[in-house]
């Protein structure tokens, strides 16, 4: 039944003709008995040839199938990699292969640091001309993988290297001359880098709308609009992202990333806590108060409600309601601290926390609840 | 699950080495210095570092050394890597025994990791992540040569890698995430540079960290897990705010973890054992005050006794011990 399967048998290094010539080097496991070996025929056979042509200092085009076979066995293995890589550059090799071959084994080894090196090395050598079908890539990723930590270091390592305004943050590769600086395309095109930017925001909207919770896209999306090298400190960005904010709350109230992320807009621009007191505080009443609530409320407001389904009263929200009071100095915070105590028993020990640094903040006016 | 299974974690650990037609054993080849290392702490913190043979040990530690590079590899053959490298002057200063070492070269190793912006990296090719600075700053530290690195500068780059949430990333503009984070609070604490750390909001967030199950994540929205307990409870040590956690639901959570039958701590209760959810949840128990237990200094995590000898850092929370 072979032609059902199009993959070739695989051959072991030992018996392809092509290696004929090298003798394999067992791996040396120290003095010790803390390492003895007898492992996988295959990955043992393997590795014995790259033990060898490691020490023969061979940069041939058969070192690219080698290391190719002992990664798809082992994606960890950093010192393959690094051969890997110094092989390709000392052939001259096509880097753009490289990288298709790179996009078929990533999504098996997301979560391969050495894998993701590899690929920037790569982009380091490719420049600017590469990114924007990285930042695709990366999305392709995340599609597998949404809150994977090292695809989304890679798409903000893309953004900041290739599409900052200079001086870009360069992790420096110090791999000696081999490296191209990959930066001296920067800033031909600021418009079309802007661009760029702005795209990126659209993207968090499509990731946010997969999964509301996603801590990661809402640090990416703070990272674009608030911190990265073409965040526009305008006040008008952090008015519309409140907004933004207040839906998707509204949409899912018992989620600590946005919630985290309204408060992360107000403390970067300084705006009080107390100023979104109306906002919040219809989340700290029970469902069966949102009724009501409705009824008399400004039809302008009513996107901004709790659902129907929302489970209240909102830890996040009480959370929110409690500092906002402290903030104002308000001794009635002390009695949101303690529905947070019953509300959120493991963090008993931080509400009461809480309560007893506003007792000392506000003791001068005598409020002592 | 109710107490530490301290005799069967010895042995696992003690089995580690025995197991290797296992293709498990390597497949992990790259991270044999660091499971030494992991080993060898667990082992002292359960009051038992006879448990491996010394001499063996730092023969094999030895048998790392990539020569042409002058800094350790995770296996013999392996290149050099500045977390293998760590474990080795880990493992040796444990061991009193950095004298085996030529440490001159280590130095001037490490110290060329740093990047002109301040950055490290974890060997020639470049990775760059806060992971590395700490490695470095320790490895440095705990070879008497902190003035090998521009100091304000690693700082500099370690507060670029700070969060709107009070938190640190890999990189910058990088999610914050509790390993980070404790990399990041470990590495300033070595620094002397704590007030640099927005305290208030990076101890909140990690008191968000404990979920109802007792178990801590690592980032918002994601899954309990022994490691991720120990990173949070490291940096809320070193920042003196233990008490915001629940340590009794803590303790449970990685009690239930161990298992009762061949040994050894798993991520979370259920899941396979392994060295290193072993090293971190018996580091964890020793944070939050567990009985029996040897102390763990948190901000090398390394032995409490180790770093007092060498007069490193001790400014860090226990819980049961007496504290202002
Ligand atoms: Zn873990």
């Amino acid at each position: 039944m072979e032609f059902l399967n199009p993959e070739p048998p695989y051959v072991l290094f030992r018996d392809r003709p092509e290696w004929s010539d090298v003798t394999p080097i067992a791996q040396d496991d120290g003095p010790t008995p803390l390492a003895p070996i007898l492992y996988s025929d295959k990955y043992k056979d393997a590795t014995s040839y790259f033990r060898a042509i490691y020490v023969a200092k061979e940069y041939s085009p058969r070192v690219l199938d080698l290391t190719l076979e002992i990664i798809k066995q082992n994606a960890s293995h950093y010192t393959v990699w690094q051969y890997r890589y110094r092989t390709l550059l000392a052939l001259n090799s096509p880097l753009t292969q490289e990288l298709h071959l790179l996009s078929k084994l990533l999504p098996t080894h997301l979560k391969s640091y050495q894998a993701w090196n590899h690929r920037r090395l790569l982009l380091l050598q490719l420049g600017k001309k590469s990114a924007r079908g990285e930042l695709a890539f990366a999305e392709i990723a995340l599609a597998k993988d949404a809150k994977n930590y090292h695809t989304w270091v890679y798409r903000e390592w893309l953004l900041c290297n290739f599409f900052a305004p200079a001086p870009a943050i360069t992790t420096s590769p110090a791999a000696g001359e081999d490296a191209e600086p990959a930066i001296e395309e920067l800033d031909e095109d600021g418009g079309a880098d802007e661009e760029v930017w702005r795209e990126e925001v659209v993207f968090t909207d499509r990731m946010l709308e997969d999964d509301v919770r996603n801590n990661s896209v809402w640090h990416h999306r703070f990272f674009v609009l608030f911190e990265g090298p073409r965040a526009k400190q305008s006040p008008d960005v952090a008015e519309s992202e409140i907004e933004y904010t207040k839906h998707k709350i509204a949409l899912a109230p018992n989620n600590a990333s946005s919630w985290n992320y309204l408060r992360g807009i107000l403390s970067h621009t300084r705006t009080p806590l107390p100023l979104l007191l109306p906002f919040a505080r219809p989340y700290t009443l029970p469902q069966s108060a949102q009724s009501s609530l409705r009824a008399f409320a400004d039809p302008g407001e009513l996107p901004f409600l709790p659902g129907e389904k929302a489970q209240l009263p909102c830890v996040a929200a009480l959370e929110f309601v409690a500092d906002a009071l402290a903030e104002e100095g308000k001794p009635e915070a002390g009695g949101v601290y303690d529905e947070l105590v019953q509300r959120d028993p493991v963090r008993k020990q931080f509400w009461e926390y809480r309560k007893r640094s506003l007792q000392s903040a506000s003791a001068p006016v005598g409020a002592q609840a | 699950m109710d107490t530490l299974l301290i005799e069967k974690h010895v042995k696992y650990i003690q089995s580690l080495g025995e197991n290797t037609d296992d293709l498990m054993y390597h497949m992990t080849a790259h991270l044999r210095l660091n499971a030494i290392y992991w080993g060898l702490t667990a082992l002292c913190i359960m009051g038992r570092p006879d448990a491996l043979v010394k001499e063996d040990v730092i023969e094999f530690v030895m048998s790392c050394w990539d020569d042409d590079e002058g800094a350790f590899g995770a296996h013999p053959g392996h290149d050099a890597h500045i977390l293998p490298t760590l474990s080795a002057i880990q493992i040796l200063t444990i061991y009193d025994a950095l004298d085996r070492a030529d440490t001159k070269r280590i130095v001037t190793w490490v110290a060329a990791r740093q990047n002109p912006t301040g950055s490290f990296s974890g060997d020639q090719w470049g990775e760059t992540d806060t992971r590395f600075a700490y490695i470095a700053v320790q490895a440095l530290e705990l070879l008497g040569r902190l003035d090998a690195i521009d100091k304000d500068k690693a700082v500099a780059h370690i507060n670029r890698c700070k969060n709107f949430d009070g938190g640190f990333g890999a990189t910058e503009g990088a999610e914050s995430h509790a390993g980070q984070i404790f990399v990041c609070t470990a590495a300033l604490a070595i620094l002397d540079r704590l007030e640099d750390i927005d305290q208030p909001t990076l101890a909140w967030w990690l008191a968000e960290r404990q979920l109802p199950n007792g178990g801590l994540n690592g980032r918002p929205e994601k899954l309990e897990d022994v490691c991720y307990s120990f990173w949070v409870l490291s940096a809320l040590s070193i920042l003196h705010k233990l008490k915001w956690i629940d340590s009794e639901a803590l303790v449970k959570f990685i009690l239930s973890a161990q298992d009762p039958d061949g040994g050894g701590v798993a991520d979370r209760p259920g899941d396979m054992v392994d060295v290193f959810h072993t090293c971190f949840g018996i580091c964890g128990l020793s944070l939050l005050g567990y009985p029996g237990v040897h102390e763990i200094n948190p901000i090398y995590c390394l032995p409490a006794d180790v770093t007092r000898k060498k007069g490193l850092h001790m400014d860090y929370e226990v819980l049961g011990k007496d504290e202002t």
